[in-house]
């Protein structure tokens, strides 16, 4: 019968889900932590570095570093996903040899247009000294691959080896920032900084190329028909950057943010932001344990009653039990981040000075910490719809997100400082609350998506 | 198509892009109609496939329309604004075909698929959330044991034609004739339900039971693995939906045409075991050119030759190797007697060697001529008796050409051979034999049938006069001409008025 599926026998092969589906779920997990640790790195140095530069030359790295992160995640956005998923079905494909040279296209690619971009970017802000602006094209090029070397990373799952790249290049940024400070100013604390943060880029290809050696041709094409045929993915990767970003981009150009120089602007949102991020630290971990044990072995059990020629009784007692693991996870992840949250919301007057937030910061800080725990739910509800190849819901998810954080990051400054952070938490609850219904319909829905959305002619994705 | 036909043909795999039995009938039948206007719809396998006709339409054929039954995919299309009732409709004719009620596929076309192009779309019959809820609960009412993967497979297989059909663009005519039962057969009916315009029906071989045999020794048919605690799926399921869909569709176009036309009384008796209205039911035996054949005169015969012919293509089916064997039995007894093997080798080129060989081994080359592809009429005129070992047959011509020279015919009891040759009905049969009928694969009848009328020329030629009366009392060429004339013209009557 030739026109049982194709997706479906690769839903079931061995190794295939471990694909594409841990793929999903490493890239959001594993992009996260290099994330959270620069932004440890960042508050550390902000509290380390005061004696070695000035708090302007301060204000102004930190805004750089900012201004790089968040808009090199929305520059590699569509990238990040189409890639992860080009890579996970090549691996399907046994095409190991291609991984090498995917990687340095995408890289090269990468630093290019980076190259392109930043540097147009610092072209036009001539009130930075050429120093600085030179190394934050170069600090630009280094994080945009940075994240695109974290894709291979999911798929090379050797935790432990990319977890000491990241600290020991960490470790290595605040050393040479304090460091070359001290000797070159503002510069050479940049310069540090961006040192550190080449270590990790370096030692993660490194890592790489030892574990993917072999060569292929023409793989640059192939790589560029994976945008083709994933349009949704680019779509979702790109919108859900954009979404995360919009609301601190909306108070830089607010009333409620300042300039620092030509185009970088600061607020007073971002610090209160970024370190409520760090509160979900447990809950990505927690979640990615209990999804790779638990949660995967239900879904196998799921698409083995399918293919391996259960009865439709099988199948839905199989996606049953699928439900429960999920509700599972999702429970063990609340048992954790609840407590967590209040806990932060609570003692956020008496931390404030500690991380260095200002007494104007705190109420933005406690919406942010219950934001971002809301934010960790719907990237999870997001992964778990990818889980099912509901690729076209992903997007709808980045844009609910994108939407309703941009305008309601607009309100809350039209309400006023009281209200600051507010949007986002909200905007996270309405996107959690959105992703719920779309997980229900999709659990209910599940035995029809399965077999009655399967193309009646196999059109196995082009070889 | 600006002028409507007075007859639409409806073919499945067959005129004018297939030659063969029925092909050549088709043919014949338009050519000797030249004042019936014809269009021809048909069924082929594969969407958009490209095929050249094998026949040259006559000029009172006015077009044929092509469409496939299988590949490619459904194009979307916007969902139609069916009820809840019009799906739980298709749930009852479901329901009603299972337990043999006659199948009321006008009021479900009513509700479901009014016309081409109207109510629900393949695409949301094929990925429709109605439909599928249709598929789980006939899954859950009636197999819940069986492999579901494969269940849903089988049912997108068998019903995809179907969806396909239901929006096939059928030429407007005064009058609907199919060829078959089956795709055809159901395309006929959509038009008898949709329209009322009267269907006629001719069925050669029996089309059910000729897929029945495929789908026996077809292989990407999922053998049910037995599981445990399984009480009513048997290895065979899946080929049992299949073969069912085909009697079902059988059912569904005998309830559904007006005339039911067959070519031998035993095809009739199968009909009407399949659901066919026995008032409804016609025998119009294929005829043969009286004339042609007729006129063949006997070549002066060799003293102590006699000649047996097997007139006949060289391929399993006509078990050529029982005849052989025949032969060498005969042989023994009749050391005159010479073998002629008439027709195609190249059809099946390892069977004609085997039988090459076999002859070889029997010891009786000298006796048997392998004549290839040849002018049947001039071996007529060498043959005394004429064999047929055939494991299948319709309503074979060689019988008929047979007796249209005067020759006598000993044939295996299959298809309609045994009425060929004792008589179809009390007149028939008043005629006398015209021949000898033999077991199938049973060489030994075969060689005692052929030594009784080796050995009694005047039973030879009373046979041989039977046959000769025989055929142009019931198997003229000119008669079949004449019945369908006669129906087409009763039919086009009750389409105009």
């Amino acid at each position: 019968m030739a026109g049982i599926g194709f997706r479906l026998k690769r839903l079931l092969k061995e190794d295939a889900a471990g694909g594409w589906i841990r793929a999903h779920l490493y890239g959001a997990v594993v992009s996260s932590g290099p994330w959270l640790l620069s932004v440890v790195t960042l508050a550390t140095l902000s509290v380390l570095a005061r004696t070695v530069v000035t708090d302007a030359a301060q204000d102004l790295f930190r805004s750089m570093v900012a201004y790089t992160y968040t808009f090199t995640l929305i520059t590699t956005g569509a990238a990040q996903m189409v890639v992860t998923r080009h890579l996970a079905d090549e691996l399907f494909r046994g095409r190991q040899d291609a991984l090498r040279p995917i990687y340095r296209w995408s890289v090269g690619a990468t630093a290019a247009l980076h190259l392109l971009i930043a540097g147009l970017f610092y072209a036009l802000a001539p009130e930075l000294p050429w120093t600085l602006r030179v190394l934050g094209v170069a600090l630009a090029v280094i994080v945009s691959c940075t994240w695109i070397a974290m894709i291979f990373v999911g798929a090379l799952q050797d935790f432990t080896s990319v977890g000491r790249a990241f600290v020991v290049g960490s470790v290595a940024s605040l050393v040479s920032a304090l460091g070359l400070g001290r000797l070159a100013g503002p510069a050479g604390y940049v310069a540090g900084f961006a040192l550190g943060q080449a270590a990790i880029f370096f030692v993660l290809s490194a890592r790489i190329e030892r574990e993917f050696p072999g060569e292929s041709a023409d793989e640059e094409w192939r790589l560029l028909r994976a945008f083709g045929r994933y349009p949704d993915l680019a779509c979702a990767g790109l919108l859900y950057n954009v979404a995360i970003a919009i609301d601190r981009i909306v108070f830089w150009f607010s009333s409620a943010g300042w300039r620092i120089t030509s185009w970088l602007y600061g607020s007073i949102y971002d610090t209160a932001l970024f370190l409520a991020y760090i509160s979900t630290v447990p809950a990505l971990a927690v979640f990615l344990v209990r999804v790779e044990t638990d949660f995967y072995d239900a879904y196998r059990a799921y698409y083995g009653a399918v293919i391996k020629q259960g009865t439709l009784g099988q199948v839905l007692a199989a996606k049953a039990a699928m439900a429960t693991s999920l509700r599972n996870s999702l429970r063990g992840l609340i048992q954790i981040q609840v407590p967590i949250t209040t806990l932060l919301v609570v003692i956020a007057p008496w931390m404030g000075p500690i991380v260095g937030l200002e007494r104007a910061q705190v109420w933005i800080f406690r919406a942010a910490v219950v934001g971002a725990a809301l934010h960790v739910f719907a990237l999870f509800e997001t992964i778990i719809l990818l889980y099912f190849d509901r690729r076209k819901l992903g997007v709808e998810m980045a844009a609910v997100f994108l939407v309703a954080n941009g305008s309601l990051a607009v309100a809350s400054l039209w309400l006023g400082p009281r209200f600051y952070g507010f949007g986002y938490a909200i905007a996270a609850l309405i996107t959690v609350c959105w992703g719920y219904r779309r997980l229900e319909q999709t659990f209910r829905d599940l035995e029809y998506l399965t077999f009655a959305s399967q193309p009646l002619s196999p059109k196995i994705a082009e070889a | 198509m600006a002028e409507v036909a007075d007859v639409c043909l409806i073919l499945e795999g067959t005129y004018p892009y297939v030659t063969g039995g029925v092909s050549g009938w088709v043919h014949q039948l338009v050519t000797a109609l030249p004042e019936i206007r014809f269009t021809l719809f048909h069924i082929g396998a594969t969407k958009g496939e490209t095929v050249t006709p094998r026949y040259t339409l006559p000029p009172n054929v006015l077009g044929v329309v092509n469409v496939g039954l299988h590949g490619g995919d459904e194009e979307p299309a916007p969902p139609s604004k069916l009820s809840a009732e019009d799906w739980a409709a298709m749930k009852v004719f479901h329901d009603r075909l299972r337990d043999g009620a006659p199948p009321e596929l006008g009021a479900l076309l009513a509700r479901v698929a009014p016309a081409p192009g109207a109510g629900a779309s393949g695409h949301e019959l094929v990925y429709g959330r109605a439909a599928w809820e249709i598929v789980t609960q006939l899954y859950e009412e009636r197999a819940p044991t069986v492999s579901f993967v494969d269940y849903f497979w089988t049912w997108r297989f068998t019903h995809l034609p179907m969806f396909r059909l239901l929006h096939a663009p059928v030429p407007e005519a005064r009058v609907y004739h199919t060829v078959s039962t089956g795709w055809a057969g159901l395309v006929a009916s959509l038009v008898r339900a949709r329209t009322g315009r009267p269907v006629l029906l001719t069925e050669h071989g029996i089309y059910a039971n000729e897929r029945r045999m495929e789908i026996d020794q077809a292989d990407w048919i999922t053998v049910q693995r037995q599981a445990p605690m399984t009480l009513m799926a048997g290895p065979g399921f899946f080929k049992e939906l299949w073969s069912r869909l085909f009697y079902r569709l059988s059912r569904i176009t005998y309830a559904h045409a007006d005339l039911i036309v067959t070519i031998f009384e035993g095809n009739r008796v199968a009909q009407i075991n399949d659901g066919a209205d026995p008032a409804r039911t016609l025998v119009v035996p294929n005829g043969v050119d009286l004339a042609a054949f007729g006129e063949i005169a006997p070549n002066p015969r060799v003293p102590g030759i006699f000649t047996v012919g097997f007139i006949g293509r060289v391929v399993p089916i006509k078990d050529v190797k029982t005849f052989l064997r025949a032969i060498r039995i005969v042989a023994d007894a009749l050391p005159g007697v010479r073998a002629r093997v008439v027709g195609p080798v190249d059809e099946d080129e390892e069977y004609a060697n085997e039988c090459r060989t076999l002859a070889a081994t029997l010891g009786i080359e000298d006796k048997i001529e392998f004549t290839g592809r040849a002018d049947v009429k001039r071996h007529y005129a060498d043959c005394d008796v004429i064999v047929l070992t055939s494991l299948s047959e319709g309503v074979p011509l060689v019988i008929l050409e047979a007796y249209a020279a005067g020759i006598p015919v000993i044939a295996s009891d299959v298809g309609a051979c045994r009425e060929m040759i004792h008589g179809r009905d009390a007149a028939d049969k008043a005629l006398g034999p015209s021949g000898l009928v033999t077991g199938i694969a049973n060489p030994g009848a075969t060689a005692d049938a052929i030594l009784t009328l080796a050995r009694d020329p005047g039973l030879r030629k009373e046979f041989g006069e039977a046959g000769r009366t025989r055929v142009r009392t019931y198997y003229d060429e000119a008669d079949l001409v004449r019945s369908y004339r006669s129906i087409y013209e009763r039919m086009l009557r009750q389409a105009g008025a």
